[in-house]
């Protein structure tokens, strides 16, 4: 359900690259700087993820004068922890955050999400959960405080109150990017990078790596003989072995 | 002063240009001579979509036939370039500052894609919806505007992104400007 960490590092190694290659990035405020730093921490043959990229957006929400599109920053991150066998995947967490503004140092955050990953197999059973699922709020990281952030801006958004978790299916950088761009595209930059066919690759390449696996496994749970009997959600994305 | 101050660019744009400008021209007292900056206005800033637009691009961007910008193009003369080397005959347009202009006239209720948004504005009937040249339809609109061949006269078409491709000569990523695209060969 889940690619091995090899191939989780070859694809945002691979898609920290593209950010660099494709120039219409370029006007996304510090994308591109932010690409090229996290690459450099990514080693190709050991070890997980640890990206952060913090970029201006100019996204219209409901709540905006008169809807004009305002910039604000978005952080993203991945965090892909290597289990100790160094092949497999022990957790990875994307996060998303919104600013209402462009300077996270004095801006409130408006939203802020995580997805998740976690095997059956490193969880604790005795609190069930969705192998891949979605989050509200959460702490802050080490890289959002670099950036400014102050744990009193999102105080509003009770980030202990991080529950329920949401099952959803797992992502990687390049599907959080194309999912942001294709629902801001208010932004002019958006289309340009939506447009752009090295882009365009690219999200295929996270979407058969990541998405494909997922789906199919569901699919085949679906339809299986032998999983008739079984609820989906239970035995299927919660990975519980008993559906009593 | 810098010469992006020549420009005149929105406040955003003109972090970005910084940004993205070639080495030579990062410092103020810029190791190039005029006439390298002169050439990159012309040959990039000017002639490349990214952070202006030519006609083309703007109505393609706010889902309208040039004829269809026609009717509005006074409503967006904020985002009219006004830098150096500017002209009434070939006006280019600040992409930011158009799609300011284009949610301010249009509301909150418009859509978040502009080419819906666009068709929106006061005046703008059906005939003024831009076409795709592949599929003929008009919604959805298309986004794109591409070369019709690798040729040296090749014309431009506005299309859905579906039918583009990369243009064969578009090899050097150019740092704030958008990929040159052309027709896509295989339309399937």
């Amino acid at each position: 359900m889940y690619p091995d960490l090899k191939t989780i590092r070859a694809l945002e190694i691979d898609t920290l690259r593209k950010i660099l290659q494709i120039g219409s990035f370029s006007r996304l405020g510090q994308i591109q700087a932010a690409a090229a730093g996290a690459q450099s921490t990514i080693n190709e043959f050991r070890g997980g993820v640890n990206a952060h990229l913090g970029f201006t957006l100019e996204i219209r929400l409901r709540g905006d004068r008169r809807g004009k599109p305002v910039a604000r920053r978005i952080d993203l991150g991945a965090l892909v922890v290597a289990a100790s066998d160094n092949i497999s995947v022990d957790s990875a967490s994307y996060s998303l955050l919104i600013a209402r503004y462009a300077n996270p140092a004095t801006s409130p955050v408006v939203r802020k999400i995580h997805f998740d990953y976690e095997p059956i197999e490193r969880r604790n059973a005795q609190e069930p959960k969705p192998s891949a699922h979605m989050q509200l709020c959460g702490k802050f990281s080490p890289h959002h405080l670099a950036a400014g952030y102050t744990e009193v801006r999102l105080r509003s958004l009770y980030p202990s109150r991080e529950k329920p978790r949401i099952p959803l299916p797992p992502t990687s950088i390049a599907l959080m990017l194309n999912w942001l761009l294709l629902e801001f595209q208010t932004d002019p930059a958006s289309q340009a990078i939506l447009s752009d066919p090295t882009w365009r690759n690219c999200v295929i390449r996270a979407e058969q790596t990541i998405l494909r696996p997922y789906f199919i496994a569901g699919a085949q749970f679906l339809v299986s003989a032998s999983s008739a009997k079984q609820r989906f959600l239970q035995s299927h994305l919660y990975e519980l072995g008993v559906d009593a | 002063m810098h010469f992006v101050e020549c420009l005149k660019p929105p406040k955003r744009d003109r972090e970005e240009l910084l940004r993205i400008l070639p080495e030579e021209f990062q410092d103020e007292a810029h190791s190039t001579t005029e006439h390298r900056v002169a050439r990159w206005i012309l040959n990039d800033l000017l002639a490349r979509p990214g952070f202006l637009h030519d006609r083309l691009h703007t109505a393609t961007a706010l889902g309208l036939t040039v004829t269809g910008l026609s009717k509005v193009e006074h409503l967006f003369a904020r985002a009219i370039y006004k830098g150096v080397f500017a002209t009434n005959s070939e006006p280019r347009w600040w992409a930011s500052t158009a799609r300011h202009v284009l949610y301010e006239l249009v509301g909150e209720d418009a859509s978040d894609i502009p080419q819906y948004a666009g068709r929106a504005l006061p005046g703008i009937s059906e005939m003024d919806y831009s076409q795709c040249y592949v599929s003929k339809k008009k919604d959805p609109p298309p986004d794109v505007v591409v070369y019709s061949d690798s040729s040296s006269s090749a014309s431009l078409r506005v299309v859905n992104r579906r039918y583009s491709e990369l243009h064969p000569a578009s090899v050097a990523v150019t740092p704030g400007f958008d990929a040159k695209l052309i027709l896509r060969k295989s339309r399937t």
